[in-house]
């Protein structure tokens, strides 16, 4: 729970906005090789990845037969016929896979124990990186990855982040993530930025303000209910397509801002009930404070038909709060 | 168009037909095992009077069986990796120290319905705050106790997996008539403090807490309010599972294992024996003294008014409806207006959790349902457990004359 009078949350949002900021940023990691990958991944998931080049990397997400979103993930096109997925949900992943993929040559391992990833990011995170890599980043593309190394030691950089701003992800050899992670600690210093200390601001309340969700967030959306219509590619087959696309024409629920008017939301736990006229119109996946916009914010899954403006209350004490975009700065 | 059909939610019938919802069964169970706990804490004020050793003597063996769980020093190391990262999600972008150890309190927390929230989440400190607790009848010998199964916890979350590296105050506590329960964790080489022994655990902290005001507090937690509990990462616990977590793990904790250090506190056996049962039957008693209390019952239960006040069958479906609350699952043998025969599997009855068997529920709970049926019936009645060797047992309310009764 963050509250407005937090120092040291402020500060680490608004090392974030304003300067650049570094903290440990490991996911689980599985990692897909075979001649049947690209057709495995193209099946799992909702976004084209037979057009996702080698070097470059998709935000993308998951449905079951029901065509509702169980996991949004990074696929990282590695190399020719391998790929590494970046998701919260390893240990389910695998599974998940295993079981829609018989019959095709591919091979499937977890490897978050053996690659650590550090985020950099913030509008000075490339002053930050010609500091900290061998070889100049460059011009490289967002969602791109690329080889590099940092003092010798050998390292994938990703150009992506969970911020919305201008930022890199460094994957090294997780025996290597002390001597890492020190060098990032002074390359971020002398970019002028700092150590994030605050999960909740990097977790919640700065993903939050732009928009970005979590897994926990899509609970029972098809992707056409939660803005991410965008990474749906129509022409081509997928797990829940069918039943995503019926949700599509005739949605039930769609996923919205909330701003509350109190200064706290101590009553406020993840999915907790929205009420408009006292009757429950859906639920609030999580409350947070956004030091950017200064105000209590959360995201919720609300009946379809409320509308952006509506006046709704949200938990057991009648918290109020106004239906806005999910998207806050 | 008509609807064809009605709602359906999960609940059970009383003997009389009345439903319970699962919430309301929850609830019950929480409170019913804090009841239990409450007694037993009785019999041990009885035994030793020093609130310091006893005190304490279960905060020693609670800790000892928390890390018990983890399994073997070795094991224990790997707990949070093994454990915590794949039945938490506890992503790999954590770090782990004893902060996680936050994450584990707050899930059991919440799967008792004890109403509150994180308050501060990061790796010099954690603080959380209760608004309700189920347990905050017992006293402060518990509180105590919880602190010490929290040191576990933190313990096991340490980043060597033996040896936290934070001070753990409760600085507050319901069952001390606080207005919150407050735990805070302050990491030791950041804030400057010692390890602490066992009966240091309610200091004041060193930063500033923060106070929820009442109009925020909430009254339930969050799988009543919500039907669910989701921890920081996102893992779920529906109410269903929580509500069989506590039917196993609540007994555990606060019954089973402060019972093993409240034995040692008694002379001997028989002698604690004696006064448990004293205990438990007197707590019967008091259960049904008012007029209202038993009036309350009928209604809760829906028995008619065609039924006598001294009919054992009342006691018989309180007793029922006592097994439907804790899952326990039974048959019934005889429902006359003379005798109730409830057949139950001995080792359901003992065992809540199969690896840890509390055989003395059948003790306080023939005590207590016997000095129930003399106030909730009339002292023409009585309940007694037959068979408890056995692998079925009965549980009778029968008429019978008791000249030492308890």
């Amino acid at each position: 729970m963050l509250f407005r009078n937090d120092e040291r949350a402020r500060l680490d949002s608004e090392t974030i906005r304003k300067s650049v900021g570094w903290y440990r940023w490991t996911h689980d990691l599985v990692e897909i090789k075979g001649k049947d990958a690209s057709c495995v991944l193209d099946m799992i998931y909702v976004s084209n990845m037979l057009k996702v080049a080698p070097g470059r990397t998709k935000y993308t997400c998951m449905l079951d037969e029901q065509g509702e979103i169980i996991d949004d993930v990074i696929v990282m096109h590695m190399d020719e016929d391998t790929y590494w997925v970046s998701t919260l949900y390893g240990p389910r992943l695998i599974p998940w896979i295993e079981s829609h993929c018989q019959g095709k040559d591919i091979a499937m391992k977890l490897i978050t124990y053996d690659w650590d990833m550090y985020a950099v990011q913030g509008p000075d995170s490339d002053k930050a990186m010609d500091e900290l890599l061998d070889r100049p980043i460059g011009k490289m593309k967002r969602f791109a990855v690329a080889e590099n190394s940092i003092g010798n030691i050998p390292v994938y950089i990703h150009r992506s982040g969970f911020t919305g701003e201008n930022g890199y992800e460094v994957y090294c050899d997780s025996k290597a993530t002390g001597q890492i992670k020190e060098k990032i600690a002074v390359a971020v210093e002398k970019a002028g930025g700092r150590e994030i200390y605050t999960l909740e601001v990097y977790v919640r309340s700065i993903p939050m303000e732009k928009g970005f969700a979590l897994k926990q967030d899509f609970k029972h959306l098809s992707p056409f209910e939660c803005g991410m219509g965008w990474a749906v590619d129509t022409s081509k087959d997928f797990i829940g397509k069918e039943a995503a696309l019926a949700r599509k024409e005739n949605p039930r629920f769609r996923m919205t801002g909330l701003v509350f008017d109190w200064e706290s939301t101590e009553d406020i736990s993840i999915w907790e009930r929205v009420y408009l006229y006292g009757v429950e119109v859906g639920r609030c996946s999580q409350a947070i404070y956004g030091y950017t916009v200064d105000r209590n914010i959360g995201f919720a899954t609300l009946r379809a038909n409320v509308p952006d403006g509506a006046k709704v209350t949200v938990g057991p004490n009648g918290s109020p709060a106004t239906v806005t975009s999910k998207v806050f700065c | 168009m008509l609807r064809e059909k009605l709602g359906t939610a999960k609940c059970f019938r009383t003997a009389w037909g009345k439903l319970i919802t699962e919430e309301e069964a929850y609830t019950q169970i929480n409170r019913q095992i804090a009841a239990v706990c409450a007694n037993l804490f009785q019999v041990m004020r009885i035994f030793e009077p020093s609130w310091e050793k006893r005190t304490e003597a279960i905060c020693e063996i609670a800790n000892m069986m928390n890390m018990a769980v983890a399994g073997t020093p070795e094991d224990q190391k790997e707990y949070v990796n093994m454990s915590l990262y794949e039945a938490f999600n506890i992503p790999e972008l954590c770090e782990k120290s004893s902060w996680l150890g936050g994450i584990t309190g707050d899930s059991g927390d919440e799967w008792e319905n004890m109403a509150g929230r994180v308050i501060q989440f990061t790796r010099d400190r954690v603080e959380k705050e209760l608004d309700t607790c189920p347990w905050d009848i017992v006293g402060s010998e518990l509180c105590n106790m919880t602190t010490s199964m929290f040191t576990a916890n933190f313990d096991l979350a340490s980043s060597n997996g033996t040896e936290n590296e934070v001070a753990l105050n409760m600085c507050q506590a319901r069952g001390c008539g606080n207005k919150h329960c407050r735990v805070v964790a302050e990491r030791r080489d950041k804030y400057g403090l010692k390890k602490q022994e066992w009966l240091e655990h309610m200091q004041q902290p060193v930063d500033p807490i923060h106070d929820t005001p009442r109009e925020r507090m909430v009254k339930e937690g969050q799988c009543l309010r919500n039907g669910q509990y989701t921890q920081a990462f996102g893992e779920e616990t529906s109410l269903e599972e929580a509500y069989h977590w506590v039917a196993q793990m609540g007994w555990v904790w606060s019954v089973q294992f402060p019972m093993m250090a409240i034995r040692d506190m008694a002379p001997d056996e028989d002698e604690f024996m004696r006064v448990f049962r004293i205990v438990f039957a007197t707590a019967g008693k008091n259960q049904f003294i008012e007029p209202f209390a038993k009036e309350g019952l009928r209604q809760h239960l829906g028995v008619p008014h065609s039924i006598d006040d001294n009919d054992g069958r009342i006691l018989g479906s309180y007793i029922m409806y006592m097994l439907d609350v804790q899952q326990v699952p039974y048959e019934m043998e005889r429902w006359t207006e003379d005798e109730t025969w409830i057949r139950v599997k001995t080792e359901d009855f003992t065992a809540r959790y199969e690896m840890a068997p509390l055989d003395e529920l059948v003790d306080a709970y023939e005590a207590q349902w016997n000095g129930a049926a003399k106030t909730l019936v009339s002292p023409e009645w009585s309940c007694v457990i037959d068979g408890r060797e056995d692998e079925d047992m009965y549980i009778k309310v029968i008429r019978r004359e008791d000249p030492r009764m308890l």
